[in-house]
């Protein structure tokens, strides 16, 4: 109790000498005029004459004032008083000249802006890749057989029942992902929909916006689970267009009523998730679902690992042939698998470019403080002639670059939290799918209250110690010279190192844009020119037998190639697509093949799919309309495959036999063509295209009839007479006079999928970057330059005045300047190339690259001497006589 | 006139808290009280002494009231408080143990 009394009484003590100040200081001074006068009192009954006593007090008094700052550094909240009394002054100073306020904020704001904005990228994307509760304990359960691929570890009902009840184990759920049939529109549209088990999203903590979840006492293992649906943000928005009553209105899925129940946040639409529905999951009939586990708070892998090896051991012996033999047991931490995407270094790349123009930002706050500082001199003696302390100075200077910090932070966080939204809307596809949950949120605001911090200090500390001391130095009549020349060599320094930071921001923009230009410039194989594709599904539980199919698939190309503004159309199976999207990957064996067992990839194609995409044909011939309808066993290689199979003959007339017919037991959306062995004939060769990517080498690929093996999942290729896009409702029409139910996703052209969009992304930000970069150094070029002359205007004027040449004055003027920019010039150049070594690993290269390496000085040249223009005029335009009266 | 001793750092403090268990008095009467104490040793200047009592209420152990004098003057009084009570205990127990060390020190035969 006496504790709680005795802080309350401290704390409203502090807050009285804070707030009511006059009152303080006016009982400090009666409570020691009293003093005195009672000592005067005591002096006279001693028997001195009350002048005499008097005079005693007086002397005694002498430091009444001593006493009385004494008493206020006592109450300790003197440096509450005194930062607020010097945040005042910066706040006047900053008054009286809002150019270098405005300027100093807006360089710091754009470097904590876009570090905070790529920070809460970084955040979304990589260190908290997902919403869910426990997110970092999520695994995927893997096995290993002692050789060949990972397998994803699948479970049939009675098992998972058993692999929930794990003491290792939280829980476990299962998600699967289908594309569904959504109808009700004017086309039927394709929706993405996940199922879940019943004590999924409660697991996870999936809150609803509205509504509700399902959860698992409605859709437990077993029976069949309700048809109920949980929308995610997005779809609601899009569908229901954000209204309250979509709730209780039915959702018909592939032909099945499913009643809405829910909202759910947009950050659960992960994938791009429209709907959310539970997961059926009959007992007994073998079928299988791949299982995701939470791990226990503090449990590690390897135990984990080690009690679900036991588990599935026992699940192996009540299944048949399931299963590998001698199989380990692997969790794979989702967070892990999301870690490693590709996303991570590109987006690590941007992070760290965004740090680099935040260190722009603060060397030229630290340029522009010192130039300022110069001029200062006279104040901080005539401060220290005051009786300021040194430490005082130094606290006064800090807080004027805190004030900036503080400003440009709030600016830069007000910025990034309402300029994100809408840069995130530009972004492309792949990156925004991850990357749409980024907010300005609170750990974003801490990442830059810190990044200010660090800030504060970094570009306030050395000017606020070197201002300082030139003061100290003036007031004892070291010559003001000193002072100016160790700035200039600060200034120096740091324009050095800002020029190096740029020309690493420089190559690594040009990098990345030499990049982009390979990139536009790879042969693609064929030509895109007003090509579109577009997805079709087929409504599950229809067209289920192999005639039926390639009926309605056939009917689609007929229908399609009629249209007047067709120039030619084809259709691929999934993954098939125009290059450079993949095919299947699959092992073959070949006619005259010594090592077996090769892998290539499988495309189904039309027949003309090379004509449409105008992919030449090096040798041989192409299968006909009528081979296509007769699934006819001949095949069309590409030239990798020809090369590595057959080096040394002809490939033509070569057999060679996909080895999934045999192994496979082809799963229920595939349906193969009667008496088909995998065995087809190679009839044709084809100039090689892209196959796995851009960026990745081509890989051995063979195109066979799509009738051979009918899947339920087909690409449209067409190439229309104008623009594409434009085309597509009457695309839409043609495919539906096929079949009315036929969803379509949308029409896309090639650029979506070349890769290029990112490439473009990187390529945008880093030219942003770059750009601003070089304005910030220029700027601090310039006001380098600026100050040294008009800081050496007297010497200027006395060397013409003796006769210089106004040429060697320039020199003189521009000679610290130019040594700072080709010193900061090399040692970037230099950081680049060894940059470049440390990138490659995450296939960023180019850096050291000559080409670039050259513009990049070239641009810093001229921009160098850009900045440099008007300040040389200036020292060459002196007037001698005008500059030495004005001195 | 010889300068009184230092007093050694939060010595001040221990006599101020000391002299206040008393009594409340005001800054002037403190200074007197440890003179007369003291037998005219110990002069605490002004200097010393008013900077000791605002920091000795801020940290709570003492805290100032504006009274009235015997001679009806405005003074501010201080007494001490409970928490300044145990930090007494405390300073005079840690005192002690303090001032028998020294006494080991210098009366050990050398």
């Amino acid at each position: 109790v006496s504790r709680l009394e005795r802080w309350l009484r401290v704390v409203s003590l502090h807050v009285r000498s804070l707030c009511m100040k006059n009152r303080v200081e006016q009982d400090l001074a009666d409570e020691l005029t009293f003093h005195f006068e009672q000592e005067a009192q005591r002096q006279r009954a001693r028997g001195l004459s009350p002048e005499a006593a008097r005079a005693v007090v007086r002397r005694q008094a002498y430091g009444l004032e001593a006493v009385k700052d004494a008493c206020r550094d006592a109450r300790g909240v003197r440096w509450i008083d005194d930062a607020v009394s010097d945040i005042r002054y910066a706040v006047r100073t900053f008054g009286r000249n809002p150019g270098f306020a405005i300027s100093t904020v807006l360089m710091l704001a754009t470097g904590i802006a876009a570090s905070t904005g790529l920070f809460a990228v970084m955040d979304a994307v990589v260190l908290r890749p997902f919403p869910y509760v426990g997110a970092d304990r999520l695994a995927r359960v893997q096995l290993l057989p002692p050789s060949g691929p990972v397998r994803r570890a699948s479970v049939t009902a009675d098992e998972f029942r058993a692999l929930r009840q794990a003491s290792t184990l939280d829980d476990a759920y299962i998600r699967e992902s289908f594309t569904k049939t959504l109808a009700g529109s004017a086309f039927p549209e394709s929706v993405w929909t996940e199922s879940y088990t019943g004590n999924a999203l409660a697991l996870l903590g999936v809150q609803p916006i509205i509504g509700r979840v399902f959860t698992e006492a409605e859709a437990s293992i077993g029976p069949d689970p309700p048809r109920v649906a949980v929308l995610t943000y997005r779809f609601w928005q899009r569908r229901f267009a954000g209204q309250p009553n979509a709730l209780g209105q039915t959702l018909q899925l592939n032909d099945e009523p499913f009643t809405v129940i829910g909202v759910v946040p947009a950050e659960y639409s992960l994938d791009l998730t429209d709907v959310m529905l539970p997961l059926p999951m009959n007992v007994g009939n073998g079928a299988t679902w791949p299982a995701v586990v939470r791990l226990r708070t503090g449990t590690s892998i390897a135990v984990a690992e080690a009690e679900l090896q036991t588990l599935f051991e026992q699940f192996a012996r009540s299944r048949e042939n399931a299963l590998p033999r001698n199989f380990r047991v692997r969790l794979r931490l989702l967070v892990d698998e999301e870690r490693g995407a590709s996303l991570v270094p590109v987006l690590t790349m941007l992070f760290a470019a965004a740090g680099l123009l935040l260190l722009i930002g603060c060397a030229n706050v630290m340029i522009l403080l010192l130039a300022r500082g110069r001029y200062r001199v006279h104040e901080i003696a005539v401060r220290h002639a005051l009786g300021a302390t040194r430490s005082r100075i130094v606290r006064l200077l800090l807080c004027e670059a805190l004030l900036v910090t503080v400003a440009a932070t709030v600016a830069a966080v007000i910025a990034a939290r309402y300029l994100l939204p809408s840069l995130l809307d530009l972004v492309p596809g792949v990156i925004a799918q991850r990357a749409g949950r980024s907010v300005i949120g609170p750990t974003a605001i801490f990442f830059a209250a810190s990044l200010a911090a660090v800030v504060a200090v970094i570009s306030g500390a050395w000017p606020a110690v070197a201002v300082s001391r030139w003061g100290g130095d003036a007031i004892r009549g070291a010559s003001a010279a000193r002072g100016s020349s160790v700035g200039s060599v600060g200034s120096g320094v740091l324009i050095a190192a800002q020029v190096a930071i740029v020309a690493v921001l420089l190559a690594g923009t040009g990098a990345a844009m030499r990049a982009l230009v390979d990139l536009y410039r790879a042969p693609i194989g064929y030509d895109p020119t007003r090509v579109t594709i577009a997805q079709i599904y087929l409504p599950t539980n229809r067209y289920t037998t192999w005639p039926a199919r390639l009926a309605v698939y056939e009917r689609l190309r007929a229908e399609v190639s009629h249209e007047p503004l067709v120039e030619g159309s084809s259709i691929s199976l999934i993954p098939a697509g125009p290059p450079p999207l993949s095919g299947m990957t699959t092992r073959i064996d070949a006619q005259g093949l010594r090592d077996a067992d090769r892998e290539v990839l499988t495309l189904s194609v039309a027949s003309d799919y090379f004509a449409t995409l105008k992919m030449p044909l090096a040798r041989g011939r192409v299968w006909s309309a009528s081979d296509d309808a007769r699934a006819e066993g001949v095949t069309v290689i590409n030239e990798t495959m020809a090369r590595q199979l057959w080096p040394n003959e002809d490939s033509i007339g070569k057999r060679v036999r996909d080895r999934s017919f045999a192994e496979r037991q082809n799963p229920p959306w595939v349906l193969n063509a009667p008496g088909r062995d995998g065995w087809f004939e190679v009839i044709g060769v084809v100039r090689d295209a892209p196959n796995r990517g851009m960026r990745e080498p081509i890989a051995p690929a063979m195109y066979y009839p799509y009738a051979t093996a009918l899947s339920d999942v087909a690409v449209l290729l067409v190439r229309t007479r104008g623009n594409p896009l434009a085309a597509e409702r009457e695309l839409r029409t043609a495919v539906s006079r096929a079949d009315a139910s036929l969803p379509i996703i949308l029409f896309i052209t090639p650029e979506t999928f070349m890769g290029w969009q990112q490439g473009e992304f990187v390529t945008a930000v880093l030219l942003g970057f770059g750009g601003v970069a070089l304005l910030l150094a220029s700027f601090g070029l310039f006001s380098v330059a600026c100050y040294s002359i008009a800081h050496r205007t007297r010497e200027f004027a006395i060397r013409l005045a003796l006769g210089a040449p106004r040429s060697t004055v320039l020199r003189a003027a521009l000679q610290s300047v130019a040594v700072a920019v080709s010193l900061g010039l090399g040692f970037g150049l230099a950081l680049s190339v060894a940059l470049n070594s440390v990138l490659a690993r995450w296939s960023i290269r180019n850096m050291d690259d000559p080409s670039v390496l050259a513009a990049t000085v070239g641009i810093l040249v001229v921009v160098t001497v850009a900045a440099t223009l008007i300040p040389a005029r200036r020292a060459t335009s002196i007037e001698p006589a005008i500059a030495l009266r004005t001195e | 006139v010889s300068k009184p001793p230092d007093l050694f750092q939060g010595t001040l403090d221990l006599l101020i808290l000391k002299v206040l268990v008393l009594e409340p008095l005001n800054g002037w009467a403190i200074g007197q009280r440890l003179l007369q104490v003291s037998g005219e040793v110990l002069q605490v200047s002004d200097g010393s002494l008013y900077p000791a009592l605002h920091k000795l209420e801020q940290e709570g152990w003492i805290k100032g009231e504006w009274r009235a004098t015997e001679n009806n003057r405005r003074a501010k009084f201080y007494s001490l408080t409970r928490s300044g009570q145990k930090q007494l205990n405390k300073e005079m127990a840690h005192w002690d143990r303090i001032s028998a060390a020294i006494m080991r020190v210098l009366t050990r035969e050398v």
